[in-house]
């Protein structure tokens, strides 16, 4: 491949900035075709014109390169109409699905094993797991440690918000079902559904206290908290009060709190979360 | 990206239909910027020079393993971006033209004497003469070798006139080489 003529770098920065006439520029394209060394002649004056702007294009590229690689999940969302670079956010939190599927499958074991064993406390222990699920996923969604694509995430400019409530949308769509299905076996039936409001009030507090201290320590926190009140309530035989009336409205208010403070302090908290990576 | 830098283009397609990203970012860093400008000299819109660029690296990831051995890896690769921009320029009338046509008046040095006697010599007189229509249809189809169907997409002109246009343009580039003077 060895060839002893080149083109004149006059001659390849003139072509690069488009100055010469067709007839010339045919001549320098077929030389282009075969010379790896006068290729390599024109990547300094394209760096320099700047017109086409090559490393963005590799981004787009690599996105799309990536994306036929994840997992099926993130395809699925991709032909849903997602971003690619959506999807492939979400195809590397399905890379530790199997810490969610492993809470969500201990819930439903043990509602499983306490309906049989003892009915009484089923239900008692299926409030206090439940709720816990998605906000614990929620967590581990976003710790430094679990997070295959960590250096990805530092590396390019992504909104932290929009991928938390990203990955939060993904752990809830994987557990929430599952996690009902399993509480249909229960005495009171509805208890099973009645939990969704309590689970997501937990996932908004924790994304507000997200706002002052990491995920992990967060989900920690806010999971000790509603074990004591579960339990509280469990000790004097009012354990259904957390999906009853009271619990309900609290819940909802909590809910709407939440949402608010975080609408209304995205800004921080983007800064916040941007700050932790 | 080392070990690879000493490897040819061949080689590292190879790498590449094998499902190596690092070969696919080393074939990008060799080829994107000379096909980069060769796009530009035929679409003045940078996105869809961009886009085109974007379709021609994703689609030799797909289908490296279709590159027969027997071609030069660059010719393969403008193929592949010259038919992606024409796919990307359909439905897109507004900004079907080609452009940097006007830039005769360049200063030469005088070793380019060889290359450049080409353009100021019988032949570039010859093209110069022809209007910026001729022109652009002599270039698509003799000397990037599209067929009528492709010139007409990248043109944005009916196949019809490609076809006159061409016949036209050679009738009068015969006439001027013939020592008339167009």
């Amino acid at each position: 491949m060895s060839r002893t003529w080149h083109l004149p770098a006059e001659l390849v920065d003139a072509w690069a900035s488009g100055e010469v006439g067709p007839t010339v520029a045919a001549s320098v394209e077929q030389h282009l075709t075969v010379c790896p060394a006068c290729r390599s002649a024109v990547i300094a004056p394209v760096a320099a014109d700047g017109t086409l702007d090559l490393d963005r294009v590799w981004t787009r590229i690599a996105d799309q390169v990536e994306a036929a690689r994840t997992p099926l999940v993130g395809r699925m969302m991709t032909r849903l109409g997602m971003r690619p670079s959506d999807a492939l956010l979400l195809g590397a939190a399905s890379a530790f699905t199997a810490s969610w599927v492993a809470a969500t499958a201990t819930v439903v074991a043990l509602t499983f094993a306490m309906s049989v064993v003892r009915p009484s406390s089923a239900v008692a222990v299926y409030l206090l797991l439940a709720p816990l699920v998605p906000m614990a996923g929620v967590g581990a969604a976003y710790g430094r440690e679990v997070d295959p694509i960590h250096e990805l995430g530092v590396a390019s400019p992504y909104p932290q918000l929009r991928l938390l409530l990203l990955r939060t949308a993904a752990v809830l769509v994987v557990s929430v079902p599952v996690t009902v299905v399993a509480g249909l076996a229960l005495d009171p039936w509805w208890v099973a559904v009645a939990w969704l409001l309590p689970g997501l009030a937990l996932v908004v507090v924790l994304l507000v206290a997200t706002t002052w201290c990491p995920p992990g320590v967060a989900a920690w926190t806010v999971g000790v908290l509603w074990g004591v009140i579960a339990m509280t309530a469990h000790r004097f035989d009012e354990v259904l009060v957390l999906v009853g009336e009271t619990g309900l409205a609290v819940s909802a208010a909590t809910l709407v709190a939440g949402a608010v403070f975080l609408i209304a302090g995205r800004r921080q908290l983007s800064a916040r979360l941007g700050s932790l990576r | 990206m080392d070990d690879l830098s000493s490897l040819d283009d061949r080689a590292v397609l190879g790498l590449v239909a094998d499902g190596d990203p690092t070969a696919l970012r080393v074939l990008y860093a060799r080829h994107a910027p000379w096909l980069g400008v060769r796009l530009r000299r035929r679409c003045a819109d940078v996105d869809v020079v961009e886009e085109a660029l974007q379709d021609t690296f994703v689609a030799v990831w797909r289908g490296a393993s279709r590159f027969r051995g027997d071609g030069e890896v660059g010719a393969w690769l403008w193929g592949i971006c010259i038919r992606r921009l024409i796919t990307r320029l359909q439905g897109r009338p507004a900004v079907r033209q080609v452009p940097l046509q006007e830039h005769d008046d360049v200063e030469v040095a005088a070793e380019d004497v060889v290359l450049t006697s080409a353009e100021y010599g019988d032949l570039g007189d010859a093209m110069a003469s022809l209007s910026p229509e001729f022109r652009s249809v002599i270039q698509a189809t003799v000397l990037d070798g599209l067929t009528t169907r492709e010139a007409a997409r990248l043109l944005g002109i009916p196949e019809g006139t490609v076809k006159t246009r061409a016949m036209r343009a050679r009738a009068q580039l015969r006439a001027s080489l013939a020592g008339g003077t167009g």
